[in-house]
């Protein structure tokens, strides 16, 4: 079977310094994985580039089998990003910044299960309201909306529970845990909040210096999680050393 | 150490920031960040070439006073950005003495007042063993007086709140909708863009320039003419606003839009509609004024070359939106 995400021997450079070195890296569908590791390690600019939002040096990127560089726009299809508090419109309603990004896959109009879920999130009643008068949490719920929008197989989400509150934030692992469950995505997370990789993930990655130092798959998840004297925090200072 | 400490407590610490920031942007962010200081100094240069060609310049103490009013508005909308930042930017929480934040003000304006007068001398310079000395000199000294007192005038007017700004922003709609300018498969991308321009316009930085204009005008001026002067300079004052506003909300756009499927070769077509759709009302306008003028079409040709070439820098971006 295709891996929903097959990376080969990406390379990133930034301003004469090497973000990624030759990264591979494969997901397959129904994963819900974690990519964690120190700050500055390159996991947002490996979701950037996976997304599009970054063009890579070297490697290729293929996303449920399509070329992301010979077919940019056909691979996009492929995923959805969850949009960072910052770069979302100020001047638009949730509402127009939703139908915006459902005309870009060619929905007609905003699909019911995003108003289901921003119902959910508690973010229906501000949807007629402009994004600049949005909290953070706000902002991060209509990102994670965006990112769900059309029902993508791969969603690719950046420290996206960041500032949610708690009610919410469950309702969203929840949810995520149930599309994972199904089959219907795969998720691939990039956080520092080792409880949501603990006990919400299938698949956790620790990256270091762009390149991942563990790979931690179901079986040792199980393991960790069965054992209360061992904890994924313990687990990485130790691949760490 | 201790100067710097002393120096930090003496001016606002982002001169220590913009000094260390300025030589790392490039030519080509310089000028995207500069460009209106740019068209300032050129006129100031081509109104001097101006002066020493024609015969009878009667005209030249008023273009003089109009760039004057040009160059308060232009420095007291930069310094309105800049306490915007200082007050709501990083810069909020710092404890800056306000009085170094002042003294800051005035430099900078000392700054620019300087630059302008020097700026405004290299190209008459080239007409100096062709012309006679003390025209030569009377022209540069309104020029370089009308940019400098511009510049240094702007340190009286006193610096809107923010907080006004902040409030304009969520609260402003305009008043006629047009949501046929939205295309279907990329909705609310006009509206994104009129409310910037909305917003900007709303500023009231421009209205300085159309104030200053009317204020100047002779007495014996008739309603036709005062009207279809204060057209075309606002006319070209709101289409400056237009581009600009169009090309940033378009950059934005696809800094938005980069991880989404979207038809980038459409998505450029429609960033056009709104600014396309601007300039198509700013040329109608303006006919209105050529009429009212009653000008030749000479003049409206070199007026609307004038217009075009003020959006050059907010066009040439607006063409380089959504590209793969």
């Amino acid at each position: 079977m295709i891996p929903l995400l097959d990376i080969h021997g990406l390379r990133i450079d930034y301003a004469g310094h090497c973000a990624l070195p030759a990264l591979d890296l494969a997901i397959e569908h129904g994963q819900f994985v974690t990519l964690i590791g120190p700050n500055g390690c390159g996991k947002t600019s490996l979701l950037r580039a996976i997304a599009g939002a970054l063009r890579p040096n070297a490697g290729a990127i293929h996303i449920n089998g399509i070329d992301a560089h010979a077919h940019p726009t056909e691979a996009r299809r492929q995923l959805g990003y969850a949009v960072e508090p910052d770069a979302l419109p100020t001047l638009l309603t949730g509402r127009e910044c939703l139908a915006l990004f459902a005309a870009t896959r060619t929905l007609a109009s905003i699909p019911p299960t995003s108003l289901e879920l921003a119902d959910q999130l508690e973010l229906a009643g501000r949807l007629d309201r402009r994004i600049g008068s949005y909290s953070l949490g706000m902002k991060q719920k209509l990102g994670l909306l965006l990112g769900l929008l059309g029902e993508p197989p791969l969603l690719l989400l950046d420290e996206s529970f960041n500032g949610l509150d708690p009610r919410s934030a469950l309702t969203a692992k929840r949810h995520l845990d149930d599309r994972v469950s199904t089959g219907r995505c795969s998720v691939l997370l990039a956080t520092h909040a080792l409880d949501i990789a603990e006990r919400h993930a299938t698949r956790i990655l620790l990256m270091v210096d762009g390149r991942l130092r563990h790979d931690w798959h179901q079986s040792e998840l199980d393991a960790l999680r069965s054992e209360p004297s061992r904890s994924l925090e313990q687990a990485m200072a130790d691949a760490l050393d | 150490m201790r100067s710097n400490i002393a120096m930090s407590l003496r001016w606002h610490p982002w001169l220590d920031e913009a000094r260390l920031s300025a030589p790392r942007l490039g030519v080509r962010a310089c000028a995207q960040i500069l460009w209106p200081e740019i068209l300032l100094v050129l006129a100031g240069n081509g109104l001097i070439a101006g002066h020493l060609a024609a015969a009878t310049p009667w005209w030249f103490p008023l273009v003089c006073a109009v760039l004057g009013v040009a160059s308060l508005a232009l420095t007291q909308q930069r310094l309105a950005q800049l306490t915007a930042q200082w007050q709501s930017g990083w810069w909020a929480a710092a404890a800056i003495p306000s009085i170094a934040a002042a003294r800051t003000r005035w430099l900078l304006c000392l700054l620019a007042a300087l630059a302008g007068a020097l700026l405004s001398l290299p190209l008459p310079l080239l007409f100096s063993p062709f012309t006679d000395g003390d025209r030569l000199a009377r022209s540069c000294g309104l020029v370089a007086a009308a940019l400098a007192g511009g510049a240094l005038a702007a340190g009286f007017w006193p610096t809107q709140p923010t907080r006004r700004h902040a409030k304009l922003h969520l609260l402003r709609t305009p008043l006629l909708p047009l949501p046929g300018l939205d295309a279907r498969d990329l909705p609310t991308l006009a509206t994104w863009q009129r409310r910037e321009t909305m917003q900007r316009w709303r500023r009231g930085s421009q209205f300085g320039l159309l104030g200053g204009m009317l204020a100047m005008l002779p007495s014996g001026t008739s309603t036709a003419a005062a009207i279809g002067l204060l057209l075309l300079v606002g006319t070209i004052a709101w289409l400056t606003v237009v581009m600009a506003a169009c090309a940033d909300v378009a950059d934005a756009a696809a800094r938005l839009l980069a991880a989404t499927p979207v038809a980038m070769r459409r998505a450029r077509r429609h960033a056009w509609r709104y600014p396309a759709f601007s300039l198509a009302c700013a040329s109608l306008w303006m006919l209105v004024a050529v009429v009212l003028l009653n000008a030749s079409m000479l003049l409206a040709a070199g007026w609307l070359l004038v217009v075009m070439a003020s959006s050059v820098p907010a066009m040439w971006r607006l063409s380089r939106v959504f590209v793969t």
